[in-house]
């Protein structure tokens, strides 16, 4: 039984193990360490993960999905086809076909992870995340936050230092920031902020509006295909606009080319509002650490999005000075992931570094205020653990009894930094009789307790009576028992999952779809001549003949790709 | 436990010993297994870290105290202290008032600052550098982006950048063409120094000085400012800067949150006007604005009409007079400002809702009516004039239509507003009744056409039988 290390990412996923010289990252069927967080459905109802159904976004939108990361925790359904699938179930074929790699790779059996969450994830979000481990067969101790686990991996190669550094992660669809301190073996994070709903896909996103809106073309009308080609395009811009000074896109609808330059400056300026949106994280970060740029030793981007130019130098711009770039920003969160399974283990072969984290929100509850003029309002937020609170902690608020002869206190847990209770999130509520008396003269003792995972409990004692109820708070209550995990799985058994050993050639016809969909003219038919001929060699059923045919066919679609781009 | 004893070592002022007791102790108390040990440990730390560096900053009753505080990591530190001082103490917040104001403890802010300012002063900085140790920017790998000349230092630049800034700041307003668009605002708002947060402080102390001295904007780039730089999050959470704010721009704050949630007065259309007149004309409109909302009807008549004189193709001035003169009771003048701004703006409702209205209040109701009729045709969905149209009818004695008029909203009525609802239902009783007192007068007259068809009928019998 040996345990892994998994970046479950909103566009990319990895799995890394720990060895004696370090972690290592663990390739796919295609040998390839970065697994896209894509899922297609095809024709028998067979679940495509990674690569092959990326190549199936184009030619089969409406059965692919991708980005359902961002709606984690959430009721958004997906509709694949005849199937109705949860971002938790999505999420779990992931997990399982990293899971089947690291299997076949490692040659034994995999039965513990630990997963990487972005650090401003929350609590839904994070009990979501150990659903679709537990829907996969994997057994979810421990999360760890994604800056946390690549500052663990950067960490590693400081020899008995003494830094403060920051962690910027702009990953597909989440953005954090972490402020750590680094000493003695000691990693502590001291601030986290972030925004959940801002990443690379954004930037994607808005290349495509661009597009749209210069053509004056309508987006809801297009075909589903024509979308998914404009996104693709979107997606290659932007690449080519962190390599190049300029990018460039083109669409066929509707029997007319469209395309469209985007150089630079201009890229800058149309995604300029979503650049805004990086400053405040960092700001509220620095500012929660009671730290300025000027102390920051170092400054770690991770995150693909990172790979962007225009990020580099806002980065600059905010810190007046470099980021580091000795990092491998897709691979050092699965990395440090692996190692925390070691340092979770006490693996000899790795000095001790112990990790302190703290929760991202505010935790508190709703009390009612009495100004001097005697009115009552309610509805004010009570903060019990501020954000950036170091964890596991535990503190105890007394609150006393808001009306004359009164015999409920009902106290309602939120989370946000809201001074008003609506503009925050309720997560639980739990009631305690107390006996009757004027106003104020009854009191009970409310106590927030945040453990190392993130689990929030909460405990109300009545002073005079010293009685006692506790609530562990749980979204979606129900959702997460082991019943509840077991009847899902059921519901999902009847679905095949892809053989990861015929993927290869599964792949390669998907490719081929593609591209006979991209290209028009000689090329196409020339694509369609490859396909038929690859078809009849698979039916011929002998492995030796597949496999050097497989190569022929590889190396013919990618000298072709090589020419288009 | 004393925090030092929690953390075994004797009280020292050495960063690096207690960081390396800490670690130590860590082992101990480690966080996965014991959660309440590593709690206590923590705080025991932190607490330290903080009286350290308070001490190490600003020791007390030091020589150098005013000038240390012009530090940024000062006002960091102590911003953390005014934290742990109101932190637990407040909590009966049940039947207590957040009176966090009082317990603060009185700082002492840029105390080499004048108390007493000249209202016009030219535009002072707010230095970053002063006793400051230079940022370190040197050493790095990338001094091409920090400094611009290695002539000048890193917090020289910064300085220079920081007075730039300001005097680009002052130059976009006083050209009023481009004052008034956003663009403007917000293409000096991306320059480099507005990114850069180690200023960050310097910067917003700096916008805030200008802009309270230069406060005649539209609402969209308050909104903008807003947006980039978070004042409000700023005064909430830097006590320190947010009190001298309120000492030296007493009124800004209350301005500032006033442009951005209140309606504000529209920029539109005044690019036309030529500088000098574009920047009186907003800012007597503002005045006016702001006297008619405290009700100082002389001097808000005052400033309108200054600033109408200015320019009167504005909606927002024609407007603001308007209600200027009403309040006065000035009939004619206000029936010559709606018909003005129908005249000009004869696609927005707002002209012909004041025709009506006051032709409906002096009981000229035939041309109200019109009016009504109109807005009925071009704002279907405004309730309130067809309720007034139907009023006007009765006023005319045109029943037939009014009836019709208000049996036709009554069916609408499921998504009238209840104050809607109640003015039909009023309005069609008060027509029954009338309905009713006709019907009963119908009915007595043809009681007595009947007693006369009778008479008649009785006449021609006896005649008949006479004869």
């Amino acid at each position: 039984m040996a345990k892994i290390g998994i970046d479950l990412g909103t566009s990319n996923s990895l799995a890394a193990y720990w060895t004696e010289e370090g972690p290592k990252l663990i390739p796919n069927a295609f040998g390839q360490f970065l697994t896209p967080s894509i899922i297609s459905v095809d024709e028998n109802n067979e679940i495509l993960v990674g690569q092959i159904a990326k190549e199936r976004i184009i030619t089969h939108p409406s059965l692919t999905v991708s980005t359902f990361k961002r709606y984690m925790g959430t009721d958004k359904m997906y509709q694949l086809g005849s199937l109705t699938l949860s971002p938790e179930d999505l999420s779990s074929f992931i997990l399982r076909s990293l899971k089947s790699d690291a299997e076949s790779f490692l040659g034994e059996e995999i039965d513990e992870a630990v997963i990487s969450v972005p650090a401003y994830f929350n609590d839904a979000q994070r009990k979501a995340t150990k659903r679709a481990a537990n829907l996969a067969g994997l057994h979810v101790e421990r999360l760890i936050s994604e800056p946390t686990a690549a500052a663990v991996s950067y960490g590693l190669h400081l020899q008995d230092a003494d830094t403060k550094f920051l962690v910027f992660d702009l990953g597909g669809g989440t953005f954090d920031v972490s402020v750590l301190d680094y000493f003695e073996g000691v990693m502590q994070v001291q601030a986290i902020a972030g925004d959940n709903y801002l990443g690379g896909e954004d930037f994607t996103n808005v290349l495509m509006s661009h597009f749209v809106e210069f053509h004056k073309l309508n987006f809801n009308e297009m075909p589903h295909k024509t979308q998914s080609a404009l996104q693709k395009q979107a997606e290659l811009c932007k690449l080519s606009l962190s390599q190049n000074v300029t990018g460039q896109m083109e669409l066929n609808y509707e029997e007319q080319s469209y395309t469209l330059s985007v150089t630079k400056e201009q890229f800058d300026q149309i995604c300029s509002s979503l650049l805004l949106r990086l400053r405040n994280p960092v700001e509220r970060a620095l500012r929660d650490a009671s730290l300025m740029p000027s102390d920051i030793d170092g400054i770690i981007l991770i995150g693909g999005a990172t790979r962007m130019s225009v990020i580099k130098t806002i980065v600059s711009k905010i810190f007046g000075r470099l980021p580091n770039f000795n990092i491998n920003p897709d691979e050092a969160v699965a990395l440090g992931a692996a190692i925390q399974v070691a340092l979770k283990e006490r693996n000899v072969s790795l000095k001790e570094m112990i990790l302190t984290d703290v929760c991202p929100y505010t935790l508190g509850t709703d009390v009612i205020r009495r100004s001097n003029k005697g009115y009552v309002d309610s509805g004010y937020f009570l903060p019990i653990i501020e954000r950036n609170t170091p964890i596991p902690v535990s503190r105890v608020e007394r609150l006393y009894t808001a009306h004359d002869q009164q015999s409920i206190i009902s106290v309602e847990v939120y989370q946000g930094e809201s001074r008003l209770v609506k503009n925050n999130v309720k997560i639980g509520e739990l009631e305690v009789a107390v006996p009757k008396a004027e106003r104020g003269e009854q009191s009970i003792d409310v106590r927030y307790t945040y453990d190392i995972n993130g689990v929030l409990e909460v405990e109300v004692t009545v002073v005079k009576t010293q009685e006692r109820k506790t609530i562990v708070i749980e979204q979606n209550p129900g959702q997460s028992t082991p019943e509840a995990i077991q009847a899902r799985l059921q519901e999902l058994a009847h679905l095949k999952i892809h053989p990861r050993d015929r993927s290869e050639n599964r792949l390669l016809l998907a490719r081929c779809e593609r591209l006979y969909e991209e290209y028009i003219g000689q090329e196409r038919e020339y694509i369609a001549q490859l396909t038929h001929q690859f078809e009849n060699v698979l039916a011929t059923q002998d492995d030796t003949l597949i496999r050097s045919e497989a190569a022929v066919l590889k190396q013919n679609l990618d000298n072709m790709e090589r020419w288009k781009i | 436990m004393s925090p030092w004893k929690r953390l075994q070592l004797e009280p020292t002022t050495d960063a690096k010993a207690i960081r390396h007791a800490y670690a130590q102790q860590l082992k101990r108390y480690h966080p996965e297994e014991d959660p309440e040990g590593y709690q206590l440990l923590r705080q025991a730390y932190e607490q330290i870290m903080t009286d350290i560096k308070t001490q190490a900053v600003s020791p007390p009753f030091s020589e150098t105290q005013e000038e240390e505080d012009l530090h940024d990591t000062d006002i960091l530190n102590n911003a953390n202290d005014i934290n742990n001082q109101d932190s637990r103490d407040d909590l009966d917040v049940i039947d207590g008032v957040d009176d966090l104001d009082e317990s603060l403890p009185k700082l002492r802010i840029y105390p080499d600052e004048p108390q007493e300012e000249p209202i016009l002063t030219p535009p002072r900085l707010w230095l970053q550098g002063d006793g400051h140790e230079p940022p370190q920017y040197s050493n790095r790998e990338n001094e091409d982006i920090a400094l611009a000349s290695p002539l000048i230092t890193a917090s020289g630049r910064a300085d220079l950048l920081l007075s730039n800034f300001k005097k680009q700041l002052v130059e976009l307003y006083t050209d009023f063409p481009s004052r008034i668009q956003l663009e403007k605002w917000r293409t000096l708002f991306d320059s480099d120094i507005c990114w850069d947060l180690q200023h960050r402080t310097a910067l917003i102390m700096n916008l805030i000085e200008v802009l309270d001295q230069h406060r005649y904007l539209p609402q969209q780039v308050w909104l903008t400012i807003e947006e980039l730089f978070e004042f409000k999050a700023f005064w909430s959470e830097d006590r320190k800067h947010s009190s001298y704010v309120h000492e030296h721009f007493p009124d800004f704050q209350a301005y500032y949150l006033s442009q951005l949630n209140e309606p504000a007065l529209s920029y539109d259309g005044l690019l036309t006007l030529n500088g000098q007149q574009g920047a009186s004309f907003v800012q007597l409109r503002d005045q006016g604005y702001r006297a008619l909302q405290e009700q100082s009807l002389i001097e808000a008549r005052y400033y309108l009409k200054q600033a109408y004189a200015i320019y009167d193709q504005d909606q927002d001035i024609i407007r603001l007079l308007l209600e200027c003169e009403l309040q006065y009771k000035h009939i004619e003048q206000a029936l010559s400002l709606a018909e003005k701004l129908i005249e000009l703006f004869p696609k927005q409702i707002d002209g012909y809702l004041y025709k009506a209205n006051l032709l409906f209040n002096h009981n000229n109701y035939k041309e109200a009516a019109g009016v009504y009729l109109h807005i009925k045709m071009y704002w279907p969905q405004n309730m309130d004039a067809k309720i007034k149209l139907a009023e006007c009818f009765i006023y005319m004695k045109q029943d037939k239509l009014a009836r019709k008029q208000l049996l036709a909203l009554q069916q609408k009525m499921p998504d009238a507003p209840n104050g809607h609802i109640f003015k039909i239902n009023e309005l069609l009783f008060q027509f029954e009744l009338i309905k009713e007192f006709k019907t009963v007068q119908f009915y007595r007259n043809y009681d007595r056409f009947m007693q006369f068809v009778a008479i008649v009928m009785v006449i021609v019998f006896l005649y008949i039988f006479f004869n």
